[in-house]
Protein backbone atom coordinates (compact mmCIF):
# COMPACT_ATOMS: atom_id res chain seq x y z
CA UNK A 1 0.00 0.00 0.00
CA UNK A 2 1.20 3.05 -1.06
CA UNK A 3 1.51 6.13 1.61
CA UNK A 4 1.82 9.35 1.55
CA UNK A 5 2.78 12.06 4.33
CA UNK A 6 1.94 15.76 4.48
CA UNK A 7 1.15 18.17 6.71
CA UNK A 8 -2.07 18.08 8.25
CA UNK A 9 -4.33 21.16 8.41
CA UNK A 10 -7.94 19.94 7.94
CA UNK A 11 -8.96 16.76 10.57
CA UNK A 12 -11.01 14.00 9.54
CA UNK A 13 -10.62 11.10 7.65
CA UNK A 14 -12.57 9.91 4.51
CA UNK A 15 -12.20 7.61 1.23
CA UNK A 16 -13.05 8.82 -2.16
CA UNK A 17 -11.93 9.38 -5.66
CA UNK A 18 -9.19 11.17 -6.45
CA UNK A 19 -8.99 13.97 -9.22
CA UNK A 20 -5.95 15.32 -10.18
CA UNK A 21 -6.72 19.24 -10.98
CA UNK A 22 -3.89 21.25 -12.35
CA UNK A 23 -5.48 24.36 -13.38
CA UNK A 24 -8.97 25.84 -13.15
CA UNK A 25 -9.08 24.54 -17.33
CA UNK A 26 -9.30 21.09 -15.57
CA UNK A 27 -12.51 22.03 -13.47
CA UNK A 28 -15.00 20.55 -15.78
CA UNK A 29 -13.35 17.26 -15.07
CA UNK A 30 -14.27 17.10 -11.31
CA UNK A 31 -17.38 16.00 -9.85
CA UNK A 32 -18.61 16.71 -6.96
CA UNK A 33 -17.87 14.49 -4.03
CA UNK A 34 -14.63 13.48 -5.41
CA UNK A 35 -11.25 14.44 -3.54
CA UNK A 36 -9.34 16.90 -5.17
CA UNK A 37 -5.52 16.65 -5.62
CA UNK A 38 -3.53 19.76 -7.24
CA UNK A 39 -0.16 21.95 -6.78
CA UNK A 40 -1.75 24.29 -4.90
CA UNK A 41 -5.17 26.33 -4.70
CA UNK A 42 -6.27 29.82 -4.95
CA UNK A 43 -9.11 32.09 -4.40
CA UNK A 44 -10.18 31.34 -7.90
CA UNK A 45 -10.66 27.40 -6.52
CA UNK A 46 -12.77 28.18 -3.52
CA UNK A 47 -16.05 27.06 -5.33
CA UNK A 48 -14.68 24.02 -6.34
CA UNK A 49 -13.29 23.39 -2.39
CA UNK A 50 -17.07 23.64 -1.63
CA UNK A 51 -18.34 20.22 -2.96
CA UNK A 52 -14.76 18.29 -3.12
CA UNK A 53 -15.16 15.71 -0.09
CA UNK A 54 -10.98 16.26 0.47
CA UNK A 55 -8.46 17.86 -0.57
CA UNK A 56 -4.50 16.88 -1.03
CA UNK A 57 -1.87 19.35 -2.60
CA UNK A 58 1.75 19.58 -3.10
CA UNK A 59 2.24 22.60 -1.58
CA UNK A 60 1.52 24.76 0.90
CA UNK A 61 1.46 24.81 4.95
CA UNK A 62 -0.94 25.53 8.12
CA UNK A 63 -1.90 28.74 7.23
CA UNK A 64 -2.33 28.44 3.59
CA UNK A 65 -5.28 28.83 1.31
CA UNK A 66 -6.29 25.25 1.15
CA UNK A 67 -6.14 24.69 4.41
CA UNK A 68 -8.31 27.77 5.54
CA UNK A 69 -11.30 27.24 3.35
CA UNK A 70 -10.88 23.52 3.92
CA UNK A 71 -11.38 23.66 7.60
CA UNK A 72 -14.40 26.31 7.15
CA UNK A 73 -16.44 23.83 4.95
CA UNK A 74 -15.19 20.64 7.12
CA UNK A 75 -13.12 18.48 4.69
CA UNK A 76 -10.06 16.96 5.84
CA UNK A 77 -7.00 18.24 3.96
CA UNK A 78 -3.28 17.20 3.82
CA UNK A 79 -1.02 19.87 2.42
CA UNK A 80 2.07 20.30 1.61
CA UNK A 81 2.92 16.70 0.13
CA UNK A 82 5.76 17.70 -2.10
CA UNK A 83 4.77 15.40 -5.24
CA UNK A 84 0.74 14.25 -4.31
CA UNK A 85 -0.19 15.27 -8.45
CA UNK A 86 2.48 13.11 -9.35
CA UNK A 87 1.51 9.88 -7.44
CA UNK A 88 -1.89 10.33 -7.46
CA UNK A 89 -3.73 9.14 -10.29
CA UNK A 90 -7.60 10.17 -11.44
CA UNK A 91 -10.15 7.42 -10.50
CA UNK A 92 -7.56 5.46 -8.00
CA UNK A 93 -9.72 5.30 -4.45
CA UNK A 94 -7.79 7.05 -1.77
CA UNK A 95 -8.04 7.12 1.89
CA UNK A 96 -6.90 11.03 3.64
CA UNK A 97 -6.17 11.32 6.80
CA UNK A 98 -6.51 15.14 7.74
CA UNK A 99 -5.52 14.51 11.84
CA UNK A 100 -2.43 12.32 10.87
CA UNK A 101 -1.46 14.48 7.48
CA UNK A 102 -1.82 10.39 5.83
CA UNK A 103 -2.52 9.75 2.19
CA UNK A 104 -3.26 5.83 1.63
CA UNK A 105 -3.97 4.26 -1.50
CA UNK A 106 -6.00 1.19 -1.62
CA UNK A 107 -6.27 1.11 -5.23
CA UNK A 108 -4.28 1.19 -8.05
CA UNK A 109 -4.80 3.23 -10.73
CA UNK A 110 -7.67 2.90 -12.89
CA UNK A 111 -7.49 1.96 -16.20
CA UNK A 112 -9.83 4.16 -18.11
CA UNK A 113 -9.04 2.76 -21.42
CA UNK B 1 24.45 31.62 -0.27
CA UNK B 2 20.96 29.89 -0.15
CA UNK B 3 17.61 31.02 -1.48
CA UNK B 4 14.33 28.98 -1.32
CA UNK B 5 10.40 29.58 -1.97
CA UNK B 6 9.83 27.42 0.94
CA UNK B 7 7.40 30.70 2.75
CA UNK B 8 5.57 31.08 -0.45
CA UNK B 9 5.09 27.36 -0.64
CA UNK B 10 4.08 27.22 3.23
CA UNK B 11 1.67 30.15 3.16
CA UNK B 12 0.72 31.32 -0.09
CA UNK B 13 1.36 28.37 -2.52
CA UNK B 14 -0.51 30.07 -5.03
CA UNK B 15 0.91 33.34 -5.28
CA UNK B 16 3.66 33.53 -8.35
CA UNK B 17 2.85 30.05 -9.71
CA UNK B 18 3.00 32.06 -12.57
CA UNK B 19 6.59 33.99 -13.27
CA UNK B 20 6.75 37.63 -13.19
CA UNK B 21 7.53 39.77 -16.01
CA UNK B 22 10.06 41.79 -17.12
CA UNK B 23 7.33 45.37 -15.77
CA UNK B 24 6.55 43.32 -12.82
CA UNK B 25 10.64 42.40 -12.44
CA UNK B 26 11.84 46.41 -13.43
CA UNK B 27 8.69 48.33 -11.82
CA UNK B 28 6.23 46.74 -9.80
CA UNK B 29 8.35 45.00 -7.39
CA UNK B 30 11.22 46.87 -6.74
CA UNK B 31 8.68 49.83 -5.72
CA UNK B 32 6.32 47.80 -3.87
CA UNK B 33 9.45 46.44 -2.18
CA UNK B 34 10.60 49.80 -1.53
CA UNK B 35 7.61 50.92 0.21
CA UNK B 36 7.25 47.99 2.40
CA UNK B 37 10.84 48.32 3.64
CA UNK B 38 10.30 51.53 4.81
CA UNK B 39 6.97 50.84 6.36
CA UNK B 40 8.62 47.87 8.16
CA UNK B 41 11.48 50.54 9.52
CA UNK B 42 9.09 53.36 10.30
CA UNK B 43 6.68 50.36 11.86
CA UNK B 44 9.26 47.87 13.81
CA UNK B 45 12.58 50.43 13.82
CA UNK B 46 14.50 47.52 12.02
CA UNK B 47 16.07 47.86 8.55
CA UNK B 48 15.96 45.35 5.96
CA UNK B 49 17.88 45.30 2.60
CA UNK B 50 16.57 44.98 -1.08
CA UNK B 51 19.08 42.53 -1.63
CA UNK B 52 16.89 40.18 0.73
CA UNK B 53 14.62 39.13 -2.02
CA UNK B 54 15.63 37.42 -5.10
CA UNK B 55 14.09 37.02 -8.45
CA UNK B 56 15.34 34.33 -10.52
CA UNK B 57 13.50 33.18 -14.18
CA UNK B 58 10.66 35.49 -13.17
CA UNK B 59 10.19 33.31 -9.37
CA UNK B 60 10.54 34.96 -6.10
CA UNK B 61 13.17 34.14 -3.85
CA UNK B 62 13.79 34.46 0.10
CA UNK B 63 16.38 33.90 2.63
CA UNK B 64 15.27 31.80 5.48
CA UNK B 65 13.39 33.10 8.23
CA UNK B 66 15.81 32.33 10.75
CA UNK B 67 18.28 34.66 9.01
CA UNK B 68 15.37 37.89 8.59
CA UNK B 69 14.93 36.60 12.44
CA UNK B 70 18.52 37.10 13.33
CA UNK B 71 18.81 40.02 11.30
CA UNK B 72 15.97 41.90 13.45
CA UNK B 73 16.99 40.92 16.69
CA UNK B 74 20.47 42.36 16.51
CA UNK B 75 19.48 45.26 15.34
CA UNK B 76 18.85 47.52 18.90
CA UNK B 77 15.62 49.92 17.75
CA UNK B 78 13.74 46.76 17.59
CA UNK B 79 12.94 46.60 21.21
CA UNK B 80 11.46 49.87 22.28
CA UNK B 81 9.21 49.63 19.02
CA UNK B 82 8.05 45.83 20.46
CA UNK B 83 7.41 47.51 23.42
CA UNK B 84 5.41 50.19 21.84
CA UNK B 85 3.64 47.66 19.10
CA UNK B 86 2.46 45.07 22.56
CA UNK B 87 0.53 47.88 24.70
CA UNK B 88 -1.19 48.66 20.80
CA UNK B 89 -2.48 45.00 20.53
CA UNK B 90 -5.75 45.45 22.35
CA UNK B 91 -7.01 47.58 19.97
CA UNK B 92 -5.64 45.68 16.67
CA UNK B 93 -8.97 44.08 15.68
CA UNK B 94 -10.53 47.22 15.55
CA UNK B 95 -7.67 48.97 14.22
CA UNK B 96 -7.82 46.57 11.26
CA UNK B 97 -11.74 47.10 10.64
CA UNK B 98 -10.79 50.48 10.30
CA UNK B 99 -7.27 50.04 7.83
CA UNK B 100 -10.21 48.26 5.74
CA UNK B 101 -12.88 50.63 5.67
CA UNK B 102 -9.98 53.10 4.43
CA UNK B 103 -8.77 50.56 2.21
CA UNK B 104 -11.97 49.91 0.73
CA UNK B 105 -12.65 53.95 0.04
CA UNK B 106 -9.49 54.81 -1.19
CA UNK B 107 -9.52 51.63 -3.74
CA UNK B 108 -13.02 52.69 -4.82
CA UNK B 109 -11.91 56.49 -5.07
CA UNK B 110 -8.43 54.76 -7.71
CA UNK B 111 -11.11 52.43 -9.31
CA UNK B 112 -13.70 55.34 -10.67
CA UNK B 113 -10.59 57.56 -12.11
CA UNK B 114 -10.83 57.86 -15.72
CA UNK B 115 -7.25 56.70 -17.22
CA UNK B 116 -8.10 58.16 -20.65
CA UNK B 117 -7.92 61.80 -19.99
CA UNK B 118 -4.60 61.74 -17.98
CA UNK B 119 -1.34 62.58 -20.10
CA UNK B 120 1.08 60.39 -20.02
CA UNK B 121 3.29 62.09 -17.50
CA UNK B 122 0.12 62.19 -15.17
CA UNK B 123 -0.76 58.15 -15.85
CA UNK B 124 2.70 57.79 -14.93
CA UNK B 125 2.54 59.33 -11.65
CA UNK B 126 -1.10 58.03 -10.98
CA UNK B 127 0.72 54.14 -11.59
CA UNK B 128 3.57 55.11 -9.29
CA UNK B 129 1.07 55.54 -7.00
CA UNK B 130 -1.34 53.04 -7.12
CA UNK B 131 1.66 50.76 -6.62
CA UNK B 132 2.78 52.38 -3.62
CA UNK B 133 -0.96 52.10 -2.56
CA UNK B 134 -0.97 48.26 -3.12
CA UNK B 135 2.34 48.00 -1.03
CA UNK B 136 0.88 50.57 1.65
CA UNK B 137 -2.34 47.92 2.24
CA UNK B 138 -0.23 44.41 1.90
CA UNK B 139 1.99 46.16 4.86
CA UNK B 140 -0.73 47.58 6.72
CA UNK B 141 -3.47 44.91 6.47
CA UNK B 142 -0.64 42.15 6.52
CA UNK B 143 2.40 43.16 8.60
CA UNK B 144 0.75 45.21 11.25
CA UNK B 145 0.00 44.23 14.73
CA UNK B 146 -3.29 42.58 14.00
CA UNK B 147 -1.26 40.32 12.09
CA UNK B 148 1.19 39.88 14.92
CA UNK B 149 -1.70 38.88 17.19
CA UNK B 150 -3.16 36.41 15.29
CA UNK B 151 0.49 34.45 14.84
CA UNK B 152 1.09 34.73 18.36
CA UNK B 153 -2.01 33.90 19.66
CA UNK B 154 -3.06 31.08 17.44
CA UNK B 155 1.05 29.41 18.11
CA UNK B 156 0.50 30.26 22.05
CA UNK B 157 -3.22 28.00 21.82
CA UNK B 158 -1.47 25.31 19.72
CA UNK B 159 1.34 24.86 22.62
CA UNK B 160 -1.31 25.10 25.21
CA UNK B 161 -3.15 22.74 23.73
CA UNK B 162 -0.28 20.38 23.39
CA UNK B 163 0.88 20.65 26.77
CA UNK B 164 -2.53 21.21 28.64
CA UNK B 165 -4.71 18.62 26.94
CA UNK B 166 -4.62 14.81 26.78
CA UNK B 167 -4.68 14.46 22.79
CA UNK B 168 -1.92 12.93 21.51
CA UNK B 169 -2.89 15.01 18.24
CA UNK B 170 -2.06 18.11 18.94
CA UNK B 171 -3.48 19.60 15.35
CA UNK B 172 -6.62 19.35 16.72
CA UNK B 173 -6.51 22.62 18.28
CA UNK B 174 -7.38 24.00 14.85
CA UNK B 175 -10.95 22.42 15.33
CA UNK B 176 -11.75 24.93 18.26
CA UNK B 177 -11.08 27.85 15.36
CA UNK B 178 -13.38 26.64 12.92
CA UNK B 179 -16.95 27.38 12.15
CA UNK B 180 -16.27 31.57 11.35
CA UNK B 181 -17.34 32.33 8.12
CA UNK B 182 -14.65 34.73 6.45
CA UNK B 183 -14.82 36.94 3.16
CA UNK B 184 -12.99 33.88 1.10
CA UNK B 185 -16.58 31.70 2.26
CA UNK B 186 -18.83 34.35 1.46
CA UNK B 187 -17.46 35.40 -2.00
CA UNK B 188 -17.83 31.31 -2.31
CA UNK B 189 -21.44 31.57 -1.32
CA UNK B 190 -22.22 34.74 -3.76
CA UNK B 191 -20.38 32.85 -6.76
CA UNK B 192 -22.62 29.76 -5.98
CA UNK B 193 -25.67 32.28 -6.00
CA UNK B 194 -24.69 33.18 -9.08
CA UNK B 195 -24.46 29.79 -10.96
CA UNK B 196 -27.96 29.31 -9.36
CA UNK B 197 -29.38 32.11 -10.72
CA UNK B 198 -29.92 33.63 -7.79
CA UNK B 199 -27.01 36.97 -7.84
CA UNK B 200 -26.91 38.81 -10.96
CA UNK B 201 -23.07 37.76 -12.05
CA UNK B 202 -22.78 42.00 -12.21
CA UNK B 203 -22.97 41.73 -8.43
CA UNK B 204 -20.69 39.52 -7.83
CA UNK B 205 -18.17 40.63 -10.02
CA UNK B 206 -18.01 44.22 -8.84
CA UNK B 207 -17.89 42.96 -5.25
CA UNK B 208 -15.32 39.91 -5.43
CA UNK B 209 -14.34 39.70 -9.13
CA UNK B 210 -11.38 41.93 -9.00
CA UNK B 211 -9.11 40.09 -6.84
CA UNK B 212 -5.69 39.11 -8.05
CA UNK B 213 -4.91 35.28 -8.40
CA UNK B 214 -1.51 35.53 -8.76
CA UNK B 215 1.27 37.96 -7.79
CA UNK B 216 2.44 38.43 -11.50
CA UNK B 217 0.12 42.00 -13.37
CA UNK B 218 0.01 39.64 -16.26
CA UNK B 219 -2.61 37.45 -15.37
CA UNK B 220 -6.19 39.15 -15.69
CA UNK B 221 -8.73 39.13 -12.80
CA UNK B 222 -11.66 37.18 -13.54
CA UNK B 223 -13.82 40.34 -13.50
CA UNK B 224 -12.18 41.38 -16.78
CA UNK B 225 -12.32 37.94 -18.44
CA UNK B 226 -15.86 37.71 -18.93
CA UNK B 227 -16.02 34.80 -20.82
CA UNK B 228 -13.70 32.37 -19.01
CA UNK B 229 -16.62 33.30 -16.18
CA UNK B 230 -19.28 32.52 -18.10
CA UNK B 231 -17.30 28.98 -18.86
CA UNK B 232 -16.30 28.32 -15.23
CA UNK B 233 -20.60 28.95 -14.19
CA UNK B 234 -21.36 26.47 -16.77
CA UNK B 235 -19.21 24.20 -15.35
CA UNK B 236 -20.52 24.88 -11.69
CA UNK B 237 -23.90 24.46 -13.14
CA UNK B 238 -23.30 20.52 -13.46
CA UNK B 239 -22.42 20.04 -10.17
CA UNK B 240 -25.10 19.75 -7.26
CA UNK B 241 -24.35 23.46 -5.56
CA UNK B 242 -23.37 22.79 -1.72
CA UNK B 243 -26.02 23.62 1.23
CA UNK B 244 -23.49 25.87 3.29
CA UNK B 245 -26.30 26.50 5.64
CA UNK B 246 -25.67 22.82 6.16
CA UNK B 247 -22.15 23.00 5.93
CA UNK B 248 -21.64 25.74 8.82
CA UNK B 249 -24.22 24.08 11.27
CA UNK B 250 -21.73 20.87 10.93
CA UNK B 251 -18.50 22.37 11.37
CA UNK B 252 -19.84 24.62 14.36
CA UNK B 253 -20.94 21.40 15.74
CA UNK B 254 -17.19 20.05 15.25
CA UNK B 255 -16.02 22.97 17.28
CA UNK B 256 -18.55 22.07 19.92
CA UNK B 257 -17.42 18.58 19.65
CA UNK B 258 -13.85 19.70 20.19
CA UNK B 259 -14.69 21.56 23.49
CA UNK B 260 -16.67 19.00 24.87
CA UNK B 261 -13.22 16.72 24.23
CA UNK B 262 -10.99 19.49 25.39
CA UNK B 263 -13.41 20.01 29.08
CA UNK B 264 -13.41 16.16 29.23
CA UNK B 265 -9.30 15.69 28.88
CA UNK B 266 -8.21 18.94 30.10
CA UNK B 267 -5.01 18.40 32.60
CA UNK B 268 -6.39 20.39 35.56
CA UNK B 269 -3.66 20.09 38.19
CA UNK B 270 -1.71 22.38 36.37
CA UNK B 271 -2.06 25.87 38.12
CA UNK B 272 -3.78 28.61 36.04
CA UNK B 273 -4.01 26.24 33.07
CA UNK B 274 -7.53 26.14 32.51
CA UNK B 275 -7.31 29.90 32.80
CA UNK B 276 -4.49 30.81 30.34
CA UNK B 277 -5.80 28.57 27.73
CA UNK B 278 -9.45 30.18 28.21
CA UNK B 279 -8.01 33.52 27.66
CA UNK B 280 -5.63 32.40 24.69
CA UNK B 281 -8.70 30.90 23.14
CA UNK B 282 -10.92 33.54 23.30
CA UNK B 283 -8.37 35.68 21.71
CA UNK B 284 -7.21 33.33 19.09
CA UNK B 285 -11.16 33.15 18.01
CA UNK B 286 -11.29 37.50 18.22
CA UNK B 287 -8.81 36.95 15.66
CA UNK B 288 -9.40 33.99 13.21
CA UNK B 289 -11.79 36.21 10.85
CA UNK B 290 -8.69 38.81 10.86
CA UNK B 291 -6.20 35.73 9.43
CA UNK B 292 -8.39 35.16 6.72
CA UNK B 293 -10.12 38.06 5.88
CA UNK B 294 -7.15 40.49 5.20
CA UNK B 295 -6.36 37.86 2.41
CA UNK B 296 -9.13 38.75 0.76
CA UNK B 297 -7.97 42.08 0.90
CA UNK B 298 -4.39 42.40 -0.11
CA UNK B 299 -5.85 40.66 -3.45
CA UNK B 300 -7.67 44.22 -4.54
CA UNK B 301 -4.65 46.17 -5.06
CA UNK B 302 -3.51 44.66 -8.15
CA UNK B 303 -6.11 45.21 -10.87
CA UNK B 304 -6.35 48.61 -10.62
CA UNK B 305 -2.07 48.77 -11.30
CA UNK B 306 -2.75 46.60 -14.13
CA UNK B 307 -5.33 48.64 -15.28
CA UNK B 308 -3.07 51.62 -15.13
CA UNK B 309 -0.36 49.34 -17.60
CA UNK B 310 -2.67 48.62 -20.00
CA UNK B 311 -4.19 51.83 -20.47
CA UNK B 312 -0.14 52.95 -21.00
CA UNK B 313 -0.18 49.32 -23.74
CA UNK B 314 -3.51 50.86 -25.69
CA UNK B 315 -1.66 54.10 -25.95
CA UNK B 316 1.68 52.97 -27.37
CA UNK B 317 1.34 52.16 -31.18
CA UNK B 318 4.51 50.29 -31.16
CA UNK B 319 3.28 46.89 -29.20
CA UNK B 320 1.42 44.58 -30.89
CA UNK B 321 -1.53 44.19 -28.05
CA UNK B 322 -1.78 46.50 -25.32
CA UNK B 323 -0.65 43.16 -22.69
CA UNK B 324 2.71 43.74 -24.76
CA UNK B 325 3.53 46.55 -22.04
CA UNK B 326 4.14 43.98 -19.41
CA UNK B 327 6.97 42.89 -21.06
CA UNK B 328 8.82 46.94 -21.24
CA UNK B 329 10.80 48.00 -18.61
CA UNK B 330 10.85 50.36 -15.86
CA UNK B 331 13.00 52.66 -18.27
CA UNK B 332 11.50 51.65 -21.53
CA UNK B 333 7.97 52.98 -20.12
CA UNK B 334 9.70 55.71 -18.11
CA UNK B 335 10.63 57.34 -21.66
CA UNK B 336 7.58 56.34 -24.16
CA UNK B 337 5.58 57.72 -21.11
CA UNK B 338 8.05 60.91 -21.61
CA UNK B 339 8.10 61.14 -25.41
CA UNK B 340 6.55 57.69 -27.57
CA UNK B 341 8.39 59.84 -30.46
CA UNK B 342 12.14 58.73 -29.02
CA UNK B 343 11.59 55.12 -28.93
CA UNK B 344 13.35 53.29 -31.25
CA UNK B 345 9.90 50.66 -32.47
CA UNK B 346 11.63 48.28 -33.33
CA UNK B 347 14.74 47.73 -31.71
CA UNK B 348 11.86 48.07 -28.14
CA UNK B 349 9.60 45.22 -30.19
CA UNK B 350 12.45 42.83 -30.82
CA UNK B 351 13.47 42.73 -27.22
CA UNK B 352 9.53 42.42 -26.23
CA UNK B 353 9.27 39.55 -28.69
CA UNK B 354 12.79 38.09 -26.86
CA UNK B 355 11.83 38.70 -23.57
CA UNK B 356 7.96 36.82 -24.01
CA UNK B 357 9.33 34.20 -25.38
CA UNK B 358 11.95 33.99 -22.31
CA UNK B 359 8.83 34.09 -20.10
CA UNK B 360 6.64 31.65 -22.00
CA UNK B 361 9.70 29.04 -21.77
CA UNK B 362 9.66 30.12 -17.90
CA UNK B 363 5.94 29.15 -17.29
CA UNK B 364 6.65 25.78 -18.42
CA UNK B 365 9.53 25.16 -15.86
CA UNK B 366 8.83 24.37 -12.49
CA UNK B 367 11.33 26.27 -10.66
CA UNK B 368 13.89 24.61 -8.05
CA UNK B 369 12.42 25.47 -4.47
CA UNK B 370 16.16 26.54 -3.61
CA UNK B 371 18.86 27.86 -5.04
CA UNK B 372 22.40 29.35 -4.64
CA UNK B 373 23.54 32.14 -5.71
Amino acid sequence: MTEIKGIPVSTGKVRGRVKVILSPKDFSKFEAGEILVSRSTNPEWTPLLAVAKAVVTDTGGALCHAAIVSREYGIPAVVGTQNATEILKDGQTIEVNGSEGLIRVSEPEVDKS
Amino acid sequence: MKWTREPLYKTSGWFNQEPLTTLDETLRFPIALDEIFRLVHEEYGVSVRKEEVKIRNGHIYFRSFSDYAFQIITQPSFYPKALELLSELGQAKEEFGRLVEEFLKELAEIRRRDLGILSNKELYDHLLETIRFDAHCIFKLGGESHTLLHYFSESILRILYSLLVEDPNFNNYSELLIGYPNKLIEADRAFWQVVQGELPKEEYLSKYGYRATDATLIKPTVGEDGVEFQEKIEIFKKMPPPDFDRVLKLVVGRRKEREEFVERNFRSWIPFGRTLFGKTLTLARKYTTVREDRRFYYTMGTYPIRRACLEFGSRFDFLNEPEEVFFMTKYELETAARDPKIVDENEVRKRIALRKAKWQSWRKQTPPSVIEG
